[in-house]
């Protein structure tokens, strides 16, 4: 499996707002056979982070996982653009399944998101997978 | 009526959910495929264990190459999107049947 590796800078309980649409974004290519994996810098008292994609195409979410690490590795489930999307979890109460929830940075959003270091929007596209090698 | 020799082109399958078939793309020997190139749906493909098998004498449009022929394969996705191109260079095709002999006769 080959790792694509990406970088959402994380704001916990952030508020920022964009005009998304006017700027100019970075598009991540990857396959629907690969791992990509996005990381984020710690919230403050986060315990564990949620991760989900928003599928342009079919304009739904897709839940990807919850992690306690500042990582996590993604293979897609279909071809399309994806925005990737992060919140932080901490647990409230002792019931054990009840979190207070940030806001979700999303990776387009210039100012919670980083290409190459600098504040940068980005987007994934997942390719189809090609076929194995040819033979008779 | 002539009777082709078959020819079966294999390759593991997409690992892609949403993949829904194959495109075969073919060139001349020395020309690149790509896909722009002269593409066949492949429709009467089976698969066994992950493995794909199309029998290419049986497309259209291939069953009278006779020649060293570049080939690549795309997934196509339930959306229509193909894939990157797998490829196999200097395929000897020959679906071109010879004459047939001549008048018999019993002497």
């Amino acid at each position: 499996m080959q790792i694509l590796r990406v970088v959402l800078w994380l704001t916990i309980f952030s508020t920022s707002a964009f005009a998304w649409e006017g700027l100019d974004y970075y598009m991540y290519f990857g396959t629907t056979d690969e791992g990509i994996t996005a990381a984020w810098s710690p919230g403050d008292g986060a315990q564990k982070y949620q991760i989900r994609g928003y599928h342009k195409e079919h304009k739904v979410y897709v839940d990807f996982g919850i992690t306690e690490n500042c990582e996590y590795t993604v293979v897609l489930p279909r071809s399309g653009h994806y925005i990737f999307e992060v919140r932080s979890l901490k647990q409230v109460g002792t019931g054990g399944i009840t979190y207070a929830m940030s806001e979700w940075v999303q990776s387009i959003d210039p100012s919670v998101s980083t290409v190459d270091g600098n504040h940068r929007g980005w987007w994934v596209y997942g390719c189809v997978a090609p076929p194995g090698n040819l033979f008779f | 009526m002539s009777k082709l020799q078959s020819m079966v082109l294999r390759f593991p399958e997409s690992s892609s959910l949403d993949a829904v078939g194959y495109t075969l793309y073919i060139e001349p020997e020395g020309v690149e495929v790509t896909h722009n190139s002269p593409g066949y749906d492949l429709v009467n493909f089976v698969t066994v264990d992950n493995i794909v098998e199309t029998d290419l004498s049986g497309i259209d449009g291939i069953s009278t190459m006779d020649g060293v022929y570049n080939i690549g394969v795309a997934t196509i996705d339930d959306a229509g999107n193909e894939s990157s191109l797998s490829t196999m260079d200097s395929v000897p095709l020959d679906f071109v049947a010879p004459n047939p002999p001549g008048p018999l006769s019993i002497g």
